[in-house]
């Protein structure tokens, strides 16, 4: 498939994306339910496109990051809702590089056809930013870890089957260090989730709570104490994703038809206001096919990309309250604005916009990484 | 990547990174800063010898074929030593003398080109482009300058203004409407009837008026016909635009490089103050202007390669806005983070600040860029006299 010329393989993704994936699910403003996205869940894996970057010896398309690249533009040219997606970008390629053949052979088949949702079990009440603080642990009990403690920010725990979490193994070694990586099935008793409503009126993320949860050894992936080591190392190329200019590039469209509606073109403060987020998204685009081209050189990315994740999402934020401030009183609507021949989702993009500056490492975590790591300042 | 090593990519990697080491190498011989600092509010403004030093490097001949001894490079070669240039602070007139040359190779007359494109390549003529009649505009095409017939003989009459390096040009090329249409015109400095009156800019070097009270052409001067010249000034303006890109470039990166330096060297409180969280982010933000800048002249690189004229001018502008603005930016902050160690002029990075203003108004300022890019867009309607 990478030996594919790229607009046939567009016209490939294209088609395929009009024969199955539901039409009153295109562009939805909000997450679709498990029950509402499961058909095209189901249908990317029978057709074996469901993991686009995975090696193909693991059931994944082997894409380039060029034609990875292309994959989710076309998703996202076509309003797809997105998929229940954790194991496929980070637990996957994990078990791929650090799992046990038999973790590999019981765990990959299902991811890659669907069969089984998973959820990341990273944050704590008290370890947000500072994740290594975490205090949700783990004791070896004969052939098990016994868990107690408290994920949050869950996303999709209440309909997943299983669970990838950062635990704490020992208390006696540097907070880093003692931090080890399992995998638990969300029917094992002691395990509670309470779902947490968000912004936007969605209970997309939950609580999960572990109380004496028997969880076998064999469900370690690599070795005990150091699975922070193993989580961070899992930054591939497909962070380049996160710079996206895509999501600016669609609220920019809904920003021009909201300013042609109400007249705002006859309003030169506004048209220059309009051309600032253009040539912001200009330079975010820009920047972001430099990244691409590095990477299909074969560069190996640096920490220097994340500058793509911070301006990314500060634009989609900038032009979703440009939005909101165009429509007056029709930019406080909680539901979409209707015209005549036109709907424009005003509040969707502007809730959407405000958490992807604070997941994926806050937007000031990002910049004291790249202060340190990138600028070489001093700690 | 490290802040320090961090480079334009040029469209041929390997012919650009040599050229960028040698120009490197060069200015650490001959370092900018010193002849900027000696050389400042005087005419020319810049070090003959120096300029003849670069002309036997083969600089000021880079687009120039190499049958009248250039290195017959291109757009991508001419940035990668504008920023070079112009993160050493050179004050040689780099950017405006190598616009001119494009301007003079891309005429139509080829007695012309003949005569002077080897003394270009050689360094014995400089030449300087002469289009603008006002401030704040990137019309050159409909210029009031006047080249009339009078009496069988072609006479110029008119003012250009903000011409850079003039004191040094032995020449200037200059935009005149003709009976059919804009061309352009050859006038040697020294001509009878050409005036000058120069006005000093911030950082040193000088701007001037250019008055032609019925200056004499020859035929054998139109250096570009009517047809030649609506062809050749707009790609001009906009390639101009981008190589005023690649020279901010250089002054963002050796501004910021030496403002990132002292973060890590000023102690206050008992700490290096780039280890306090708030400078560091506001060195991020800086950091990613530069990079964004760096992205938007890769851009508009290839895009002056291309044949779509609206890509190529939607992608100059954005370059040349957002390196305007940032430039400033980043010179301001660069002083806000010295302290006031940075409002004294015995301190070099003032130098940068006042460099980056004069190149963030040539050829086009950002207000003016973005304007551009605005109508290029559709956001208003084209105003009359715009390509």
């Amino acid at each position: 498939m990478n030996a594919l010329p790229d607009a046939e393989f567009r016209a490939e993704l294209r088609a395929f994306l009009n024969e199955a994936y539901p039409d009153h699910l295109r562009y939805l403003d909000r997450r679709p339910t498990i029950a509402e996205i499961r058909p095209w869940l189901e249908a990317l894996a029978a057709k074996g496109w469901l993991a686009p970057h995975w090696p193909r010896e693991h059931g994944g398309m082997g894409l380039s990051i060029g034609k990875y690249l292309i994959y989710y533009d076309e998703l996202g040219r076509h309003g797809t809702g997105r998929l229940p997606d954790h194991a496929l970008h980070l637990l996957g390629p994990l078990l791929i590089r650090y799992g046990t053949p038999a973790q590999k052979a019981r765990f990959l088949p299902a991811i890659v056809e669907g069969r089984e949702i998973w959820c990341q079990g990273y944050s704590e009440p008290g370890a947000g930013s500072d994740l290594s603080s975490l205090r949700t642990e783990a004791i070896v009990d004969d052939d098990h870890f016994v868990v107690n403690g408290q994920k949050i920010w869950t996303s999709m725990a209440p309909h997943a089957d299983w669970i990838f979490l950062l635990v704490r193994t020992n208390r006696s070694v540097a907070q880093q260090a003692g931090i080890s990586f399992l995998l638990a099935d969300m029917k094992t008793p002691g395990i509670t989730v309470r779902p947490i409503m968000n912004l936007k009126g969605e209970s997309e993320f939950a609580e999960v709570f572990f109380d004496n949860v028997r969880v076998p050894l064999d469900n370690l992936v690599g070795e005990i104490d150091k699975g922070w080591t193993m989580a961070k190392s899992l930054l591939g190329d497909e962070r380049i994703t996160l710079g996206s200019p895509r999501q600016s590039a669609y609220a920019i469209e809904r920003l021009e038809l909201l300013a042609r509606k109400t007249g705002a073109f006859a309003d030169a403060a506004f048209v220059d206001r309009l051309t600032q987020l253009r040539l912001d998204l200009q330079a975010l685009g820009a920047s972001f096919r430099r990244y691409v081209g590095m990477v299909e050189r074969g560069v190996r990315l640096g920490p220097d990309v994340s500058m793509l994740k911070v301006w990314a999402t500060e634009l989609f934020q900038r032009i979703t309250a440009e939005m909101v401030e165009l429509g007056g009183e029709m930019g406080s609507f909680r539901h979409a604005v209707r015209f005549e021949d036109t709907v424009i989702d005003v509040m969707n993009q502007y809730l959407e916009a405000t958490p992807p500056t604070i997941y994926g490492g806050s937007n000031e975590i990002q910049r004291n990484i790249l202060a340190k790591a990138v600028l070489g300042l001093p700690g | 990547m490290t802040a320090a090593s961090a480079t334009a990519m040029p469209a041929d990697d390997d012919i650009g990174e040599m050229l960028r080491k040698s120009v490197q190498d060069f200015c650490a011989r001959h370092p900018g800063v010193a002849r900027t600092r000696r050389l400042r509010d005087t005419e020319p403004g810049f070090d003959p010898g120096v300029w003849r030093q670069m002309a036997e490097a083969g600089w000021t001949g880079i687009p120039l074929p190499e049958a009248v001894g250039g290195l017959g490079l291109g757009l991508a070669e001419i940035c990668v030593v504008a920023e070079e240039l112009a993160a050493d602070l050179a004050s040689e007139p780099f950017g405006p003398a190598t616009v001119a040359a494009l301007a003079i190779a891309g005429g139509d007359n080829a007695g012309l080109k003949q005569r002077l494109l080897p003394a270009i390549a050689s360094g014995e003529l400089i030449a300087s482009l002469a289009w603008q009649e006002s401030a704040n505009t990137l019309d050159a095409l409909h210029p009031a300058t006047r080249l009339k017939n009078a009496g069988g003989r072609l006479v110029l009459t008119g003012e250009k203004h903000f011409v850079p390096g003039a004191a040094g040009a032995g020449g200037f090329v200059v935009t005149a409407a003709a009976a059919d249409g804009t061309v352009l015109v050859w006038v040697e400095a020294g001509s009878g009837g050409l005036s000058r009156e120069a006005t000093l800019a911030v950082d040193g070097s000088m701007l001037s008026t250019l008055r032609f009270d019925r200056v004499e052409v020859a035929d054998a001067d139109i250096l570009a016909s009517q047809t030649a010249t609506s062809l050749l000034l707009p790609r001009l303006l906009d390639e101009a635009a981008v190589i005023a890109t690649a020279e901010l470039l250089g002054i963002i990166r050796a501004a910021f490089e030496r403002t990132r330096e002292y973060l890590g060297q000023r102690t206050q409180f008992g700490r290096p103050i780039g280890s306090f969280q708030v400078l560091q982010h506001r060195l991020v933000d800086l950091w990613m202007q530069r990079e964004m800048v760096r992205a938007c002249l890769e851009e508009a690189i290839a895009a002056c390669g291309q044949a779509d004229e609206t890509q190529r001018a939607l992608a100059a502008s954005a370059a040349k806005a957002r390196a305007a603005t940032a430039a400033l930016h980043n010179g301001r902050q660069s002083i806000q983070l010295h302290g006031a160690i940075g409002y004294a002029d015995e301190h070099d990075i003032g130098l940068y600040l006042k460099r980056a203003i004069v190149k963030s108004a040539w050829m086009g300022s950002a207000p003016v860029h973005r304007k551009r890019f605005a109508r290029l867009s559709g956001y208003v309607p084209q105003e009359a006299g715009e390509e």
